[in-house]
This record gives structure tokens, sequence and C-alpha cells, in this order.
């Protein structure tokens, strides 16, 4: 796995970029099936039950890198930058959908 | 894939502007100094120093966009294998540009099943020198990458735009990978530059305003040292000097 911005994040990057990898490889598979075979009732629920899992498994480990990797961006002068690249696009949504509908996202 | 600046350049001496319109061309003339000089007449006088300055890039839009890159190809796997392997790709022995990866946001859309995916990467990048002077950069260049993936539609979208330098030009990229068979899927790849004409003045006004200020330094300089020069040959002070000195 590629190092953190900081090395001081690098160890909980790499917990944390396990944990979602493990998660997403159980989630992905299933969640192609559900969306071909399953009424739309059931696979929201799948994304629902799913999503919450993620949440539970890795929410602590995120909150401890997000954390630290917010403060290795400040501390690279990144924040204004990103801010910035934010406003312009912020891309709430996948760009084929919102482009053209003319996205309200600006936050 | 990211920053490859050199290669971004490579490709856009191929593609002439597209779409400028003739009434907003303009000529392509760069950066002129002149400089007249009273040295005679008095001794402090001072260099006038003429300058007149015209734009390489030379369509008078706002922002410039130049879209000058894509590419199509697939890729011998099936679209779930493509996109878990999104996740290990990096570091990568053919991308030892990109060092550091951060997530620095992630949400899973509890009713589509949308995961969008904010990231930080950071690239070594062997930028030309002239551009690391002339703007200030380093060689450390970030960008910012968001994806979705959206297993319903089996789309993935990746965008990324560099933060580095963004001031002055934007590289926007955008990379999707779908399903053309359970077996295979398709990549697309799309760049385009948006250079900032805006900031390209006022560097270009900036990169004037210095030329212009060592100029008139160095015509100082230049003057102080020949008048040296002059004293020293012509003024009557080395008596030693004399022809039936040997």
């Amino acid at each position: 796995m590629a190092h953190s911005l900081s090395p001081e994040c690098t160890p909980l990057k790499q917990a944390y970029d396990a944990c979602f990898n493990t998660w997403f490889e159980g989630y992905l598979e299933p969640a192609i099936a559900h969306s071909k075979n399953v009424p739309q009732g059931q696979r929201n629920e799948y994304a629902k039950k799913k999503a919450e899992e993620f949440e539970q498994k890795c929410g602590a480990v995120w909150a401890q890198y997000k954390e630290c990797v917010q403060k290795a961006v400040r501390d690279r002068g990144l924040e204004d930058l990103l801010e910035q690249a934010r406003q312009e696009n912020p891309l709430h949504h996948p760009p084929s959908t919102s482009e053209g509908s003319g996205s309200s996202s600006t936050s | 894939m990211y920053c490859q600046w050199t290669s971004f350049e490579r490709e856009n001496r191929v593609n002439t502007l597209p779409d400028c319109p003739a009434a907003n061309r303009k000529a392509d003339t760069g950066t002129k100094i002149g400089i007249t000089s009273e040295f005679r007449s008095s001794p402090n006088a001072v260099p006038q120093l003429r300058t007149t300055t015209s734009l390489r890039l030379s369509c008078s839009f706002p922002v410039e966009t130049m879209p000058f890159f894509s590419q199509s190809f697939k890729y011998d796997h099936p679209w779930s294998h493509v996109v878990i392997g999104i996740w290990h790709k990096y570091p990568n022995p053919h991308c030892t540009h990109v060092v550091t990866v951060d997530v620095i946001d992630r949400s899973v859309n509890p009713d589509t099943g949308i995961i969008r995916t904010e990231r930080v990467l950071g690239c070594k990048q062997k930028m030309p020198v002239w551009i690391v002077k002339l703007f200030g950069g380093s060689e450390d260049a970030y960008v910012r990458e968001i994806s979705f993936v959206d297993p319903a539609t089996q789309s993935a979208t990746i965008t990324s735009v560099n933060l580095s330098l963004s001031q002055f030009a934007s590289c926007y990229e955008r990379i999707q990978y779908r399903p053309t068979s359970p077996h295979q899927t398709m990549f697309t790849q799309t760049a385009e530059i948006q250079a900032r004409m805006a900031m390209w003045r006022t560097m270009t006004d900036r990169v004037e305003s210095w030329l212009v200020q060592r100029f008139e330094q160095n015509a100082k300089l230049g003057k102080a040292g020949f008048s040296d020069v002059l004293r020293t040959m012509w003024e009557p002070e080395q008596p030693q000097l004399s022809p039936g000195a040997s």
C-alpha cells in the first residue's frame, strides 16, 4: 500500500485501507447481483445494510486516520487549494448524471 | 497517468488551439525589452526602458479549454475485478511518480449503493526546472481525485485535477470503467487543460517587471563598471606606465 502524506499517518492509513478493501470486496459482487435480480426496494435494503456495516467496521479507524490526514493536508498548505477545487467542481454526484442537469450541490 | 506534464506538453503541441475563432487569435510575439541611455550627457542618467509584451497563448477567452487527449482500450478482466484493483494500483513500479495516496473523504450512499471517494495523491514530478523557478512550485505535486463506483449500473468514474499550480492551469482527467462483456472492461480516459488567462497575464507582468528590474540593475552596474575601465585606461594617474621605462 502506498504511503500517506505524512509518515505518522501511514499506519492509520494502511489499517483504514485494509478495512475498506475487505469490506468493499465483500460488498461489490453481491451488490451487482442484487441490482440485477432483486426488485428496487430490496437493493436499497442491501446498500443500506452494507453502508451501516462499513461504518460499524471501519468508522473508528477512519475517524483517527481522518484527523491525522487533515492535519497533514493543512501542514502542507493544501487546504486552500483543496477548498478552491471543491468549490469549482464539487463532484458530489457522478459526473455523467450531475453535469447536464446542473447539480445544485455547491456547498 | 497522473501529473504527466511532460507528455501533456507533447500532446498539446500536436493539437492546434481548437475552436478558436479567427477574431480571437493573437500574434505570437513574446516579450521585448528595449533600452536607451545617455551615458555621456549626465553621470546620473537613468537608463530609459521600453517594454512591449504579448502572450504566446493566443486565444482571448478568460478561461481557455484545450481538450487534447483521449484514449480507450479493453482490459481482459471482469468489471468487478478491475474496480477492486483500483484500490490496489499504487504503489506501482510503472508509476513511481505517485508517492502518497490518501483518502480524505468517503461515503457509501445507503439509497443508491454508490461509493464516493475523494483522495489526494502526492507525486514526485520531474518538472521542467523553468516551471519550478518561474511558478514557485516544487518537486511535490498534488492531485485531487474523486471516484464514484456504482454497482447498479456497473460504472466507475474517476475525475482528477491538479492542486499544485492550479492558479495557472487545471488539467482535468476523467477515467471511466464499464463492462463490455462479463470478462472485459472498457477503459476510457480523457483529459483537458483549462488555462487561466488572467493569471497568466499577471505572471507575465510579474516576469516582465522582474526582467526590467534586473536589466535596470545590470545596466547601472555595467555603466559603473565601464566608467571605471575608461577612467583607468585614460586618466593620467599612473606615471609608471610611461613608455621610456623599459
